[in-house]
């Protein structure tokens, strides 16, 4: 239950920007929450909720419309770290993390999917983690679902692009459904990663946040944490610099004292701050480890006739059917420029493709790629990660595969020509016969044209202190007060997009927190 | 002395290469140097012809590259990208200018630079880039026609051509809209007040879908 508008009462928390730091400065809290991502903005809410004196702290500055842009790729320069040009090394892919008030929420899709149970059976034995089933977790995605109004997106908004998946799924026999999202009265503008103009998006920054502080959370934007003091065993704060926003000029340096640290500040960057932080919360050897990641392949498929593609809700149906096999279908979709980019060709081949474009379709897999591990350290200096991840070769075919029931779901949905997108492959299938090529191809990992922007387990959770960074509720093995909450404690990837899961996650540990203050 | 003299003549050579003899840009450009303006025009040409192998009009409906401002384009877009990345496709940009110094193209000229190469070897040396056998090439390849395709399409002409243009959305005034201010400003600029917030027809949460041809046109 949400509380009256911020500007009809007397709030006691505050929110600062950029232009408001003039000096050097300390302040008291106790709780300090790095991130403002679904993971901080939970903890956060949840905490001033209960009567803590809480300081959200958020590198990046919030957004409002007139700061979104449409240009994609303008807009990832403003609003994704290393202005969105952050990849991988040994396989390449591109990654992507949010540097905004309200971390990724503000431009993702606004997907929430519980993983199903046997996700959670897997964490449980694998990780000893005996209070984390997907039961223990029901109620906490329902307190969430609750919050944000989670619901299935309803057939106004859905449009051709993402009805024609379900067509194609159900010619073939595979489930499908509308994907719930944490929108209220989405308009179908299908521009959710440049930023929801018409407002509906439930991005934390417009949900959570603000109720935190009407609750009395300060929230302190533009501040970059740079180390985490403490000794082996306990923390006390956090410290840093104020930073410009998009250029990350430095100004001035800031020191906040607290009873207890929440590190939010994703999967990527908190395993890089406990290392500047002198190796901190890493017995186990863990902390950057395990490094996983959903890739995403992206598959066009082109229609006969206009599919009308600008309208309809970004990513709205999906297909749960494969998620035992190891990957899970969706439809997307991006500005006409950040999607045209996976077109096929050159010279009037590619301006052939682009004028087909009003006729196109792009859905996408992404997989649950266990057996690519990786890592993230620090760089000498700053906090951006060196990111060492490679694809095996396994989930490499497991890709492929992907790849292959998304072409027969474009043809089964009535698709005149599809692009895998796969390099060896044909540019343009026109068959189902010619899809079958598909199945028979010698992949190698680097044939695969993949993205990603879910990303997990720098900071796993383990029962066991020797082999994990945290415990089942996301404190630090062998801390009272250090705790982690983003995306980097899953013990493996989750197979279904991630933010209901950590919010979920995040909804527990605050309980957990508020029981221990 | 021997090695003196081979020194020179090198740096002289890059010089030459790296430096000498490109055009000067249609517009004044912050970032870009004026090889890499040269690049990305030639670039720009190769990717997006205005004519086909045959001689005919490469599309009915988009602009050929050479009608869009692409180094223009590039120029705003790096000034927005922190530092390294700015230097990564810079880097990149001059990766393909030079590269026929190790993968020459076909024919006469098959060391020129890139943006000095006949229509017909840009589009080979382009091709090989694209379907090399080396992983790394390919990605370089991928990368750089990422930002030639982005750069093209981020003009609005061919994107209308397309009925892709972006809608014009009002955005309604929500209560954040009263505490966070736009990115530089102060909160004493924000210019919303409570009846902004709860003037009627402004909030478009209840409006209904943006559907149909119609509202677009
Ligand atoms: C484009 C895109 C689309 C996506 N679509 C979906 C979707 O539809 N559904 C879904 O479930 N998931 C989606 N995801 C993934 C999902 O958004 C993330 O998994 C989720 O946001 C992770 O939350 P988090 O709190 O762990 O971290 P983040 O959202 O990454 O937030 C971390 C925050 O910490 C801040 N921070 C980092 N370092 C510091 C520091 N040193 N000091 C201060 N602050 C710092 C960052 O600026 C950021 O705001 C998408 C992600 C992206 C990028
Ligand atoms: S589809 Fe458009 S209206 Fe709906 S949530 Fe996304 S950006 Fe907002």
């Amino acid at each position: 239950m949400r509380a009256e508008a911020l500007s009809t009462r007397e709030a006691e928390g505050e929110i600062r920007v950029f232009a408001q730091y003039e000096r050097d400065f300390v302040e008291e809290a106790d709780v300090v929450v790095v991130g403002s991502g679904p993971s901080g903005s939970v903890v956060t809410y949840e905490l001033a909720k209960a009567g803590h004196r809480v300081l959200l702290v958020e590198e990046g500055p919030p957004f409002t419309p007139k700061d979104f842009r449409i240009d994609g790729n303008v807009s990832m320069a403003r609003t994704m770290r290393e202005g969105g040009l952050r990849s991988t090394t040994g396989t390449f892919m591109p990654v992507m993390q949010a540097i905004c008030l309200g971390g990724a929420s503000l431009i993702n899709s606004a997907m929430c999917v519980r993983p199903p149970k046997f996700v959670f059976d897997d964490w449980s034995t694998r990780f000893d983690l005996e209070r984390t089933t997907r039961g223990d977790l029901d109620p906490h995605y329902d307190a969430v679902g609750e919050f944000l109004g989670i619901a299935p997106t309803p057939d106004a908004v859905q449009g051709r692009r993402n009805m024609l998946f379900r067509e194609g799924c159900d010619a073939l026999g595979y489930s499908s459904e509308p994907v719930p999202r944490n929108v209220q009265g989405c308009r179908g503008s299908g521009e959710c990663f440049t930023g929801c103009r018409p407002r509906a998006k439930q991005s934390m920054d417009i949900s959570y946040i603000p109720e935190a502080m009407k609750l009395g959370a300060r929230v302190l934007t533009s501040l970059q944490v740079q180390r985490v003091l403490g000794t082996r065993r306990r923390v006390w704060g956090v410290e840093g610099q104020v930073v410009e926003p998009f250029t990350g000029r430095a100004s001035h340096a800031f020191r906040i004292n607290a009873r207890l640290v929440v590190l939010a500040a994703g999967c990527m960057a908190t395993p890089v701050l406990l290392q500047r932080s002198g190796d901190l919360a890493n017995e186990s050897r863990q902390v950057g480890q395990n490094l996983q990641f959903h890739p995403g392949c992206a598959v066009a498929g082109v229609f006969p006739d206009e599919v009308d593609p600008l309208f309809g809700a970004t990513q709205s149906y999906h297909s749960l059917d494969f998620l035992r096999e190891g990957f899970k279908l969706e439809t997307m979709w991006s500005s006409p420029a950040a999607l045209a980019v996976r077109t096929p060709g050159m010279g009037a081949d590619l301006l052939r493709h682009l004028g087909e474009l009003p006729r196109t379709v792009i859905w996408d897999a992404i997989g649950s790629t266990h057996r690519s591990v990786g890592s993230v350290r620090a760089r000498s200096e700053g906090l951006d990660p060196v990111i060492r991840w490679s694809l095996n070769e396994d989930d490499a075919k497991l890709m492929l595969r992907a790849v292959h029931v998304l072409t027969e779901i474009f043809f089964a949905a009535g698709a005149e020509k599809v692009m895998p997108g796969v390099h060896g492959l044909p540019e343009e299938i026109t068959s189902t016969l010619g899809a079958q090529a598909i199945g028979d191809h010698p992949i190698r990992p680097r044939d695969l044209v993949m993205a990603s922007s879910h990303v997990f387990c720098t900071t796993r959770m383990h029962g066991d202190a020797a082999k994990g960074v945290v415990d089942e509720i996301g404190r630090c093995h062998g801390f009272d007060n250090l705790f982690i909450a983003d995306t980097g404690i899953f013990p493996r990837c989750p197979s279904v997009n991630p933010m209901y899961t950590v919010m979920a996650l995040a909804h527990r540990q605050a309980q957990a927190i508020r029981e221990q203050i | 002395m021997f090695i003196l003299v081979a020194l020179i003549v090198l740096l002289a050579f890059a010089f030459v290469r790296l430096r000498v003899g490109y055009p000067v840009p249609d517009r004044p450009l912050v970032i870009l140097t004026r090889a890499e303006a040269a690049f990305l025009a030639a670039a720009a040409a190769t990717f997006f012809p205005a004519l086909d192998e045959d001689g005919r009009a490469a599309s009915k409906v988009l602009r050929p590259g050479e009608a869009v401002d692409l180094p223009g384009y590039m120029d705003d877009y790096l000034g927005q990208l922190p530092k390294r990345q700015r230097f990564q496709i810079r880097a990149l940009l001059m990766l393909f200018e030079q590269s026929s110094v190790v993968f020459p193209a076909r024919g006469l000229g098959a060391f020129k630079r890139f943006s000095s190469m006949s229509p017909a070897q840009q589009r080979h040396v382009m091709h090989a880039w694209a379907e090399s056998r080396l992983y790394l090439r390919r990605v370089a390849f991928i990368a750089l026609k990422a930002l030639l395709v982005l750069g093209y399409l981020g003009d609005d002409t061919n994107l209308r051509a397309l009925g892709l243009a972006p809608w014009e959305i009002e955005s309604p005034v929500i209560e954040t809209d009263l505490i966070y201010p736009s990115i530089g400003a102060r909160p004493e600029q924000i210019a919303f007040t409570l009846e902004d917030l709860a003037a009627p027809g402004v909030d478009a949460r209840s409006a209904p879908p943006l559907r149909g041809v119609e509202e677009r046109t």
